[in-house]
C-alpha cells in the first residue's frame, strides 16, 4: 500500500470551521482574515479529525501588494497536512496575530519572519530580530529591498567602501538608504520587476546555448 | 536563612568548541545551575532565501549544500524534489536509486560526525570522534570519487543527478556497506554503547517529552529520541523510499542518551537502506534532457524530505518564471532549537554543552 501524506484542501478545513468566513478558499490553502486566525487554528488543531498538533513551518510572502503569513501543519498520527494563510493588516508595517499561544514552536519561526519579512507578530512574548542586528535598516526578504528603480538590484559597491567615481553608480547615493532616510525613488519601486529582466536574459542565453546539462 | 545572590550572567560561544560552530548561548545561572538560557545566532547568515530569488532553480543547488554543509545530498535531494514536483518532471529509475543511495551515505556520515562530536562533548575526548571521522572519510572519498567534491557536492540535479556512478563505486560502496562499517560498528557499540561514562553524562540529562517535542516542532532525531515514530523516509516517501524495508528508531525517555543511540541505529539502518538500494540499482539513463533553466509553472509548494537533521523543508512559490519568486527553507537545526531552554533549564553548564551536542545543529543551516 502505498502511503502518502494527505492534503486536507482548504475546503475540508473551512467545513470544519463553523462560523468562520475564510477570505478565500481554494483547493490547496485556505486563507483566514487575520482576527479569526489564531481561534481557528486553535480549533484545528483541536479538532479529532484533523488532529493537526504539529506547525511544521511558518514564513510568510511579499506578493507586493499584500503580506502574507504562510503556515503548514501536520497530524503525525493521521499523516495528513493543511496549509493555511492570513494576510497582515498593512502592507508597509505589516502585523499579523502570533501563533505561539497555539504551538509552542512558532516562536522561532515568528522571529525569523519578522527579522527577514518585518511582520510584527501581536502577543509574540519575545518579538526580537535574530539573525539581524538591532537597527538593521529594512526587512531584506521584502521585494522592495535594496531596489534601484531602472538598474540591477543590491548596491554598485560595498557599504564603507569609498566611492571611486565620485558618484554612485544608479544616481542613488546609498547612504540615503542605509541612514533610513526615504530614497528619492523616480518611479514606486514596486513597479519594477526584477524577474522580468532575469527571465528575459535567461531566455537570450537559451537561445543561445543548446539545451541539456552540462553537468 | 537562605543567602541570596545575583543571578551570574555566563557567555558561551561564538567561538567555543562545544558550539560546533559559531553559535552562541547567555547563560543565566543560579549557583551552578542554569536558569535561563539565550540563544543569540545570525554570524554566518548568508542570506540565502533572498539570494535565491534571483536565482534559477538549478543554479540554487550549491546554495542547499551550503546550508547543512554536513549533509550536503540530503539539502540537494530536498531542492530537486520540490522543483521536480512544481514542474511535473519524473526523474530516472536510476537516478532515484543513486539518490537513496547518496543520502543514506551522507546520513551515515553525517550521524558519524554528530555521533563523535557527542561523545566528545560527554568527555570520551578525541579518540572516539577521529574513529568516526575515519569512516565518514571513506564516504567523501566515495563522493569525490563519484562527483569531484567532498563537501560542497552539487551532485544532484533537476530529473536526475549530474554524473552516473563511476564503475569502481558499486564495488567498493559494497565492501564498506557489507564488511567495513558493520564490523566498525560493531566496534564501536562495544566502545559506546553502555560506557559509564557516557552514560553518567547524558541519562536522565536534557529530557524532551514527547508532547513538548511536537509542540517545540521538533524533528529528526530529537523528535524520534523522544519516543515519537516519525520519519518522513516512512510517512511522506519520496524517491524509492517506498520499496525499501528499514526500521524508524525511537527512544523512550526523550534525553541525550537516547538521542544518541536513535543516531547509532540510524547508521545501522542506512546500511540496511544502501544495500537495498545496491541490489535492486537498474541500469539506464541517470538523467532525463530538460532545459537548463526551465519555467517553472506558477502555484506554490511545500516539499519535505528527512535530513540527518531532521525534516528539512522547502515552500516555493513560483510565479511562472525560471527562478521561484520565494524561496524557504525550514531548517531542522534552527527549528529544533526552539527546545533548547526546555531541555537546558535546571541543569548545570556542563550538561548544557551535552545537551546542545545532543541536538546535533550546523550553524550553516541555523542561520542560512
Amino acid at each position: 500500500m502505498e502511503v502518502k501524506t494527505r492534503h486536507i484542501s482548504g475546503h475540508e478545513a473551512a467545513q470544519r470551521l463553523p462560523g468562520v468566513t475564510p477570505i478565500e478558499v481554494d483547493e490547496m490553502s485556505i486563507i483566514l482574515a487575520p482576527g479569526d486566525f489564531v481561534e481557528a487554528c486553535r480549533t484545528l488543531r483541536d479538532d479529532p479529525e484533523l488532529d493537526l498538533q504539529y506547525l511544521n513551518s511558518l514564513t510568510a510572502v511579499d506578493t507586493m501588494e499584500r503580506i502574507e503569513v504562510v503556515i503548514h501543519a501536520q497530524s503525525l498520527a493521521r499523516n495528513q497536512m493543511v496549509r493555511i494563510k492570513t494576510v497582515a493588516e498593512s502592507y508597509e508595517s505589516p502585523e499579523a496575530p502570533s501563533l505561539v499561544s497555539v504551538w509552542w514552536g512558532a516562536q522561532l519561526m515568528e522571529r525569523e519572519t519578522y527579522d527577514l519579512m518585518g511582520v510584527r507578530f501581536i502577543d509574540n512574548p519575545d518579538l526580537r530580530r535574530i539573525f539581524l542586528w538591532e537597527g538593521f535598516p529594512g526587512h531584506p526578504l521584502r521585494k522592495d529591498y535594496l531596489r534601484v528603480p531602472g538598474g540591477d538590484p543590491g548596491w554598485p559597491y560595498f557599504p564603507g567602501e569609498p566611492n571611486k567615481q565620485g558618484t554612485p553608480a544608479h544616481g542613488q547615493p546609498w547612504t540615503q538608504e542605509l541612514s533610513g532616510a526615504p530614497a528619492t525613488h523616480g518611479e514606486d519601486p514596486r513597479d519594477v520587476r526584477k524577474h522580468d529582466d532575469i527571465m528575459r536574459n535567461i531566455t537570450d542565453d537559451l537561445e543561445r546555448t543548446s539545451f541539456g546539462d552540462p553537468g | 536563612m537562605a543567602i541570596q545572590a545575583e543571578p551570574l550572567v555566563v557567555n558561551v560561544g561564538p567561538q567555543h568548541p562545544s558550539t560546533h560552530g559559531v553559535f552562541r548561548m547567555k547563560l543565566t545561572l543560579d549557583g551552578e545551575l542554569i536558569q535561563d538560557v539565550e540563544m543569540i545566532v545570525g554570524y554566518l547568515h548568508r542570506s540565502i532565501e533572498k539570494l535565491a530569488e534571483e536565482r534559477t532553480w538549478t543554479q540554487n543547488i550549491p546554495f542547499m549544500d551550503r546550508t547543512d554543509y554536513l549533509a550536503a545530498m540530503t539539502g540537494n535531494q530536498a531542492l530537486v524534489l520540490a522543483a521536480e514536483r512544481m514542474m511535473g518532471i519524473q526523474p530516472t529509475e536510476r537516478a532515484m536509486y543513486i539518490r537513496v543511495i547518496m543520502a543514506e551515505l551522507q546520513r551515515f556520515a553525517s550521524h558519524c560526525m554528530a555521533v563523535g562530536t557527542f561523545v566528545n562533548d560527554c568527555g570520551a575526548w578525541q579518540t572516539p570522534l577521529m574513529y568516526m571521522l575515519r569512516e565518514r572519510e571513506k564516504i567523501l572519498d566515495l563522493f569525490e570519487m563519484t562527483c569531484g567534491a567532498r563537501i560542497t557536492l552539487n551532485y544532484m540535479r533537476i530529473g536526475g543527478v549530474a554524473f552516473d556512478l563511476p564503475d569502481e563505486f558499486v564495488p567498493t560502496c559494497r565492501y564498506l556497506v557489507d564488511e567495513d562499517f558493520p564490523r566498525r560498528l560493531e566496534e564501536y557499540t562495544r566502545i559506546l554503547i553502555g560506557n559509564e561514562i557516557i552514560i553518567a553524562r547524558s541519562r536522565g540529562i536534557g529530557v524532551l517529552s514527547a508532547e513538548d517535542a511536537i509542540n517545540a516542532s521538533a524533528s529528526g532525531p530529537l523528535l524520534r529520541g523522544s519516543g515519537v515514530a516519525w520519519d518522513i523516509r516512512k510517512a511522506d516517501p519520496y524517491d524509492v523510499y517506498d520499496r525499501m524495508e528499514f526500521d524508524v528508531p525511537v527512544g523512550y525517555q526523550g534525553d541525550c542518551y537516547d538521542r544518541f543511540l536513535v543516531r547509532f541505529e540510524e547508521m545501522q539502518q542506512s546500511l540496511k537502506i544502501i544495500r537495498q538500494a545496491l541490489d535492486q540499482l537498474p541500469g539506464g539513463p541517470e538523467k532525463v534532457d530538460i532545459p537548463l533553466a526551465p519555467f517553472v509553472p506558477a502555484g506554490e509548494y511545500y516539499g519535505r524530505v528527512e535530513s540527518p537533521r531532521g525534516e528539512l523543508g522547502i515552500y516555493a512559490v513560483s510565479d511562472g518564471s525560471p527562478t521561484p519568486y520565494r524561496f524557504h527553507i525550514r531548517a531542522p537545526s534552527y527549528i529544533n532549537l526552539s527546545a533548547l531552554k526546555q531541555m537546558m533549564v535546571g541543569h548545570t553548564v556542563a550538561d548544557a554543552v551535552v545537551i546542545l551536542g545532543s541536538i546535533d545543529i550546523v550553524v550553516g543551516e541555523v542561520d542560512r
